[in-house]
């Protein structure tokens, strides 16, 4: 009581000096302040994580549905004007939702990210960028063609976001920023950011390095406002085992390093590459050779129909549904096979009709004859083909 | 088709740009006059499907777009991107266009109306 009387006294009595003469020293005031703050924290965290997880949890269900929205919106804008103030909304959000993420891993929890997936280091890159406010300043470098495994890849991204942010903020703001990434010896990825900022201060470089390796030799002396994305990295750095460190550059600026250890990598997954450069040849090709028999000269086109793998394939499968999708897109050499399945087509019919009226026992005569009309109207189109 | 993780927005793809130096309609056909195959590896995924796709026979920015999974405001500036440093040609069909048969075209369908 007397304590705190004597404090309230003499803080009122700096204040007045203070608003007598600026001058006077500030440090006089803040010894008696700083004793108090203790007791709040000795009382433990107390309910205020699993509140605060909560109001994470639904920043980022809201940004999640403006996200959906915004992205069919940009689908299909066409309005340059417009398309511009859109791809502003989404960044905000992408921020919005990449400090709610932020939120979770600083309360200790594991961001449940929505359809997690095996994403190559192109990605990786791309994607910390797009969370980033002054995202057009930063170039994608060489980046090697390997992808960071579905559990971790978020993550990873988390840690490229903050660096990358940190390098765009604290670099001029015409310099661009450049992110590559190269195979290590040990068969780990390396991530460096290079930014053309005036660098750190070399005590304030080794505090950094210290915080980021998870183990602050001393109380972090540092800004929390301004470092407050290495904090994340950190956390994270120390749940994936990532060596994150900052150097300064000769030149001039820094270069924030990552170093992604080998179990975190795999090849980019087949689907992906195929779905992008390969499958659409196979998707493709018959619209390409429609396209290509209009132009080049009638060589092509034979080939198309004496090949009969596409039509083997359909007939194949359920009789009676390829033939109606095969017909309408394909042009010109598919109206053959439409004709010669309509004419074969009675034939299998009227066993599988007969069959219908008996419908458990007749069950393997039904298929035999099926068989059967299949192989007949097989045989006399490979005889048409042919002639 | 979707191609890239969820998390790279379209923005970040053109560094925010939406408009193009040369006008890029739908119809607007592009094609590449010669194909280079270390260009194409060292581009980035998006610019690199257009490029292949277009490599063949000239295709309408539409179908690129389409065809790539891109979207149609991405594909302008990519394309115009590319077309800046002569790895794609843009054919500007403007000349071209037959102005009577357009007429008639207009005439034919108020009769119908």
């Amino acid at each position: 009581m007397r304590s705190t009387d004597i404090t309230r006294r003499t803080t009122w009595r700096q204040r007045a000096a203070r608003w007598l003469d600026p001058t006077v020293a500030r440090w006089d005031v803040s010894p008696p302040e700083t004793p108090e703050p203790p007791p709040p924290e000795d009382r433990g965290p107390g309910p205020w994580p699993a509140i605060c997880e909560q109001f994470a949890l639904r920043i980022l269900a809201s940004a999640y549905q403006m996200g959906a929205h915004l992205e069919a919106v940009e689908a299909d804008e066409q309005d340059p004007e417009r398309l511009e103030r859109l791809y502003r909304i989404d960044h905000a959000n992408t921020r919005i939702r990449r400090h709610a993420e932020n939120l979770q891993v600083l309360l200790g929890r594991r961001v449940e990210d929505a359809d997690p997936q095996t994403v190559p280091l192109v990605d990786v890159v791309r994607a910390a960028a797009s969370a980033v406010e002054h995202y057009p300043r930063i170039r994608v470098g060489h980046v090697v063609e390997l992808a960071v495994v579905e559990f971790a890849a978020d993550d990873v991204i988390r840690v490229l976001t903050e660096l990358l942010d940190n390098a765009t903020r604290f670099s001029p703001p015409t310099a661009p920023v450049t992110v590559s990434a190269f195979v290590t010896e040990d068969g780990g990825v390396l991530l460096r950011v290079e930014d053309a900022g005036v660098g750190l201060h070399p005590d304030h470089l080794t505090q950094l390095n210290a915080l980021l390796t998870g183990r602050p030799a001393a109380p972090v002396a540092l800004d929390p406002a301004a470092h407050l994305g290495l904090a994340v990295v950190a956390h994270l750095a120390v749940a994936h085992r990532l060596r994150v460190a900052l150097t300064t550059r000769p030149a001039g600026g820094t270069t924030a390093t990552v170093a992604v250890p080998g179990a975190l990598l795999c090849e980019i997954p087949t689907p992906g590459p195929a779905a992008a450069a390969p499958a659409p040849p196979p998707a493709w090709p018959p619209a390409g050779h429609g396209t290509e028999s209009w132009s080049t000269p009638m060589a092509t086109p034979h080939r198309g129909t004496d090949t009969p793998t596409v039509r083997l394939a359909t007939l194949d499968g359920p009789a009676a549904e390829p033939p109606p999708t095969t017909g309408p897109p394909t042009t010109g050499l598919p109206r053959r096979v439409p004709e010669s399945v309509r004419d074969r087509v009675p034939a299998p019919r009227p066993p599988a009709d007969t069959g219908a009226g008996s419908p458990p026992e007749a069950w393997p005569d039904e298929t035999a004859a099926f068989a059967a009309g299949v192989s007949d109207a097989r045989t006399p189109t490979d005889g048409e083909g042919r002639q | 088709m979707q191609l890239r993780y969820w998390k790279v927005r379209p923005y970040v793809l053109t560094a925010g740009r939406t408009r193009t130096r040369q006008p890029l309609l739908v119809h607007t056909l592009v094609s590449v006059p010669y194909y280079d195959a270390v260009f194409a590896a060292g581009l980035l995924p998006e610019a690199r499907s257009l490029y292949e796709q277009a490599r063949r026979t000239a295709r309408s920015v539409a179908e690129l777009s389409a065809v790539c999974g891109i979207s149609l405001g991405v594909t302008r500036v990519v394309v115009d991107d590319l077309a800046a440093t002569d790895r794609l040609l843009v054919h500007t069909d403007h000349d071209n266009v037959d102005f009577r048969l357009l007429e008639r075209l207009r005439d034919g369908l108020r009769k119908l109306a």
